[in-house]
């Protein structure tokens, strides 16, 4: 057990015991390597079990609209539940966006703010054994992953270089919304190079766009891993499940895959954090960035900084301002 | 493989006639003819089981079916407007020639019925299969088979009333004791006039050698039910009929279970004391 | 029934010969791992995985399946021509839950055609597991790591060489194929393989099951529902890369008076799955579809088929993004049923 990990059990526990918060939302360990499974705190005891580590992949504000909205079939008095949780810097801005589109009410939460030096994709590690499983998996040194794979064989390599994408342009590294915080800031560079992704593939011909897109999408399930990890998927009835009318179909067929996704990518602008959970909870490994961090770059560039950073401040695609650009218009 | 044994294929049928059941124009009864008469013969119903309606293009949906088995020539369904496909099949003209998917589910216990008085007790809409119980349970061929009859069928007003011109000849009839409510009368309303339970608790049937048929809303079962036990019918004699969401009608899609039993194969016909055995889940 | 050697170098020739006559499906290398899929080229077919991403359900149960087509109001059943399919290299585990899929669509002697007809032009051709996974646990279900469940040829990899054991007369039909390149196991060959067998059950860390699905139901009011189901996040992760699960949706699609009828694949997991056209929804709470999908195959399944739907896989541990993990969910389950024993 970490430091921070003692102090974030030691905190939630006095939380819990003061009834500051009824339930506290965190991580822990979960059996399969390099994974983590999202974790409810109701007792002091509970708490024993929280972890705070580069594994802590899921987007926890996802599960909030879920807790703070009244149950459907429930009758009489309600109130929502004091809820503490543990805030990374995306998950914090996810909660931002989620207050600002009046999903949650901020006086429900209670934020434990934490620095986050990055997560690690489970996928690229798996990738990196082949057919093999991942058998074991354990930083050291700070900066550097030893791994194992079932089939005997093992490698040494540095973090960063099985760290989520978004994690190595991540500007938001600490919560920017916190009731308090624990362990120390994490130093921030805001000038972390983005949409090197997005550039890249912009470059390429439309042949070559269209079969990359089609060779990523085309494993896709429709289990809606992703949009269910999605803070920013809290509609109560999805464009890609709605029967009245239909608009898309049921199938896994390309033409549907491709409506859903880019519908999808559509719905994230303005919202999206880059917080990754998607592509961690897609279980085909899909890279689902492709098409969220266009959205994003063209956010950016219309409408300037970064969503989802203060409660101040309105979202760019939740107002109209006469500056905003028109070219769309003008020239479609 | 001819489509008799594929059993996701729709036998085609056409619509013969169209009779709009209330004011609001949200419930109507479909006649249907089979356009192969070889599906008729083949579709051997009983009363309490359903259908799936299909039309293509848009999807299927369950119904009840309302006619007896005794009725030959065609079929009748009475469907509520109240999903896409109810809606495109309400906006259906006579003429039209859609599918249906069937004889599905269990049906009322009839061979267990026989010789046993009956109690038949109907709410608002889910009347349906009910009117397939008692046609069958009236027609001659069949009276002597069963004791007495007793029908209590109820709805929020007049116009609400399904099978009117038939309702009328039932309480003229003396092989059955027909009680038609409404829990708001009108003018012209000379029935009578009060809440479904209500009235089963001032007819008191005798419990003795009878099993009571209950299908109404889900309000009107929950204050009939302790009426029911009141007047002294073991759970194993209080049959109900149950609806869920469903897709496949025959048990494989997985959807319309409560517990261990699909509500489209085990059902929708079940007694009190196999629902008491089953979760709350519906 | 022949019990046979074939040389690891002799096996891209054998495949070949299958795949002449046949559609052949095998384990192949891709960014999940490894899944099933159409072999074009023998040699991609691997069977140094542990298990695939999704299971192999999909040749018997495809994701989407059209059911039939209608043009101006007609309806016609589709009948694709099937082909002969070979299932190669697949685990025991996925083996065994074809037998299960067919309990259901077979189901009280009402057949699923789509169904019945894929599943009778599949020959399966299981691979014996040398070792287990991270996250198996077939033998507390039933299973073993060289269970013939399910297979009509049952393979084990010896190292220089794969042991085919016939299971079925399909099988044995199917070494015929196999001309020269075998030849008659030793009793070496043999031992060796029971050898790897037990070396791999006696890895299997066992999982405690609450067995009696009676106690299981009556969990149903338990509250241990809402904190099993707190991360669950409502997606089909699980169910679609689960073996025994079958639940499917049929849809409709059309354009300008033509179009079809197309099943796809459902879970009982989705808020929507149950709910009725009048708005009701029996089943919208996360807690109650979570209960579902673990009652259904440990309890309801039981009753209605005589065994669970779980072949021990562990898919869905691998596959939950939020890190639920059906064992520790049974075990919670049998603490649960065992201490309600006791107070009774």
């Amino acid at each position: 057990m970490s430091a921070i990990e003692e102090q974030l059990r030691r905190r939630v526990a006095e939380l819990l015991n003061e009834k500051t918060v009824d339930l506290f939302i965190g991580y822990a360990d979960a059996d399969l390597p390099l994974k983590t499974s999202v974790r409810v705190a109701r007792s002091a005891q509970d708490a024993e079990a929280l972890a705070w580590n580069a594994c802590c992949t899921s987007n926890l504000a996802a599960l909030l609209p879920g807790l703070l909205k009244r149950p459907a079939e429930l009758r009489g008095e309600w109130t929502p539940p004091r809820v503490g949780l543990l805030a990374k810097g995306c998950v914090s801005r996810s909660i931002v966006g989620l207050i600002k589109a009046h999903q949650i009410p901020r006086d429900a939460l209670y934020i434990v703010g934490v620095g986050c030096n990055g997560m690690i994709d489970r996928h690229r590690v798996s990738g990196l054994c082949g057919t093999a499983d991942l058998a074991e998996a354990e930083v050291f040194d700070g900066s550097r992953l030893r791994i194992r794979s079932t089939d005997g064989s093992e490698q040494e390599i540095d973090l960063a270089e099985v760290l989520l994408e978004g994690c190595l342009e991540c500007r938001h590294r600490n919560a920017v919304l916190a009731d308090e915080t624990i362990g120390d800031p994490i130093p921030q560079d805001n000038d972390n190079a983005r949409y090197a992704n997005v550039e890249a593939f912009t470059e390429r011909s439309i042949d070559e766009r269209w079969r990359a897109f089609h060779e990523e999408i085309s494993r896709c399930i429709r289990c809606y891993a992703c949009r269910e990890a999605c803070p920013n998927c809290y509609c109560t009835e999805c464009f890609a499940q709605e029967t009245a009318p239909q608009w898309i179909g049921v199938t896994t067929e390309m033409s549907d895959l491709m409506l859903f996704h880019l519908g999808r990518a559509f719905h994230q602008a303005g919202r999206c954090v880059d917080c990754g959970a998607c592509v961690v909870a897609c279980p085909q490994g899909i890279d689902l960035r492709l098409l969220t961090q266009k959205i994003n770059r063209d956010v950016e560039s219309l409408f300037g900084g970064d969503v989802s950073v203060s409660l101040d401040e309105p979202e760019p695609l939740l107002q109209f301002a006469m500056t905003d650009d028109e070219g769309f218009i003008t020239e479609p | 493989m001819d489509a008799m044994s594929n059993p996701y294929m729709p036998y085609p049928a056409r619509i013969d006639r169209i009779t709009i059941e209330n004011n609001e124009r949200d419930l109507k009864t479909f006649e249907l003819v089979f356009v192969d008469p070889a599906h008729e013969k083949l579709f051997e119903h009983t009363p309490g089981q359903f259908a799936e309606l299909s039309l293509l293009g848009t999807g299927e949906c369950p119904i009840g079916i309302a006619s007896s088995p005794t009725e030959s020539g065609s079929l009748l369904f009475t469907v509520k407007k109240a999903g896409v496909v109810t809606d495109e099949l309400h906006r259906s003209r006579e003429g039209r020639v859609i599918g249906v998917r069937g004889p599905l589910g269990n049906a009322f216990p009839i061979e267990r019925m026989r010789r046993k008085n009956l109690v038949i007790v109907g709410g608002g809409f889910a009347f349906t299969t009910l009117r397939a119980l008692i046609r069958f349970v009236i027609d001659e061929g069949h009276r002597s088979d069963y004791g007495d009859v007793t029908v209590i069928y109820g709805a929020r007003n007049p116009g609400e009333l399904l099978y009117k011109a038939e309702l009328e000849e039932w309480q003229s009839r003396d092989d059955l004791e027909a009680h038609i409510t409404v829990d708001k009368g009108s003018e012209s309303w000379i029935g009578h006039e009060g809440f479904v339970p209500t009235i089963l608790g001032d007819v008191a049937p005798s419990a003795q050698d009878a099993i009571v048929v209950v299908c109404g809303p889900p309000a009107m079962i929950k204050f009939t039910l302790p009426v029911i036990e009141r007047l002294g019918f073991a759970p194993a004699d209080t049959i109900l009929s149950l609806e869920m969401r469903m897709k496949c009608g025959i048990g494989k899609c997985g959807r319309c279970n409560i517990g261990s039993q699909y509500v489209c194969k085990d059902g929708p016909v079940f007694t009190l004391e196999q629902l008491s055995g089953l979760p709350a889940e519906y | 029934m022949n019990v046979l050697l074939l040389k690891k170098t002799d096996l891209p020739s054998f495949l070949e010969t299958l795949a002449k006559t046949r559609l052949l499906i095998a384990p192949l290398e891709d960014r999940t791992g490894s899944s099933f899929g159409p072999v074009e080229d023998v040699t991609a077919v691997r069977l140094d995985y542990r298990n695939t991403s999704l299971s192999a359900k999909a040749t018997v149960f495809p994701q989407t399946e059209t059911l039939l087509t209608f043009r101006n109001g007609e309806g016609e059943e589709w009948t694709p021509e099937t082909p002969e399919t070979v299932l190669f290299g697949v685990r025991p585990c996925d083996a065994r839950s074809l037998t299960m899929l067919d309990k259901v669509f077979r189901w009280d002697g009402l057949d699923d055609p789509y169904y019945v007809k894929r599943r009778e032009k599949t020959t399966v051709v299981a691979l014996a597991c040398n070792e287990p996974g991270p996250t198996c646990f077939c033998t507390s279900v039933g299973g073993s790591p060289a269970d013939e469940t399910g297979a009509d040829l049952l393979a084990t990899d010896l190292g220089d060489a794969l042991l085919l054991r016939a299971v079925t007369p399909r099988g044995d039909a199917l070494l015929q194929d196999a001309g020269d390149t075998v030849q008659p196991a030793d009793s070496t060959a043999v031992e060796t393989a029971k050898g790897l067998a037990t070396q791999a059950e006696a890895r299997l860390a066992p999982v405690r099951i609450p067995d009696n699905a009676r106690h299981l139901a009556e969990l149903f009011e338990a509250d241990v529902w809402t904190d099993l189901s707190f991360g669950c996040l409502g997606c089909g992760a699980c169910t679609y890369s689960c073996p025994t699960c079958h639940c499917f949706d049929i849809t409709d699609e059309q354009k300008k008076g033509a179009g079809r009828r197309v099943r796809s694949w459902d879970t009982c997991t989705f808020p929507l799955f149950t709910q009725h056209a009048s708005g009701h929804n029996p089943r919208m709470a996360k807690h109650a579809r979570l209960r579902q999908r673990i009652l259904h195959k440990f309890s309801y399944c039981p009753e209605n088929f005589g065994e669970a739907f779980c072949v021990g896989c562990g898919r869905c541990v691998v596959s939950c993004p939020s890190g639920l993990d059906i064992r520790g969910i049974l075990e919670r389950l049998d603490q649960t049923v065992s201490a309600a024993e006791k107070a009774a």
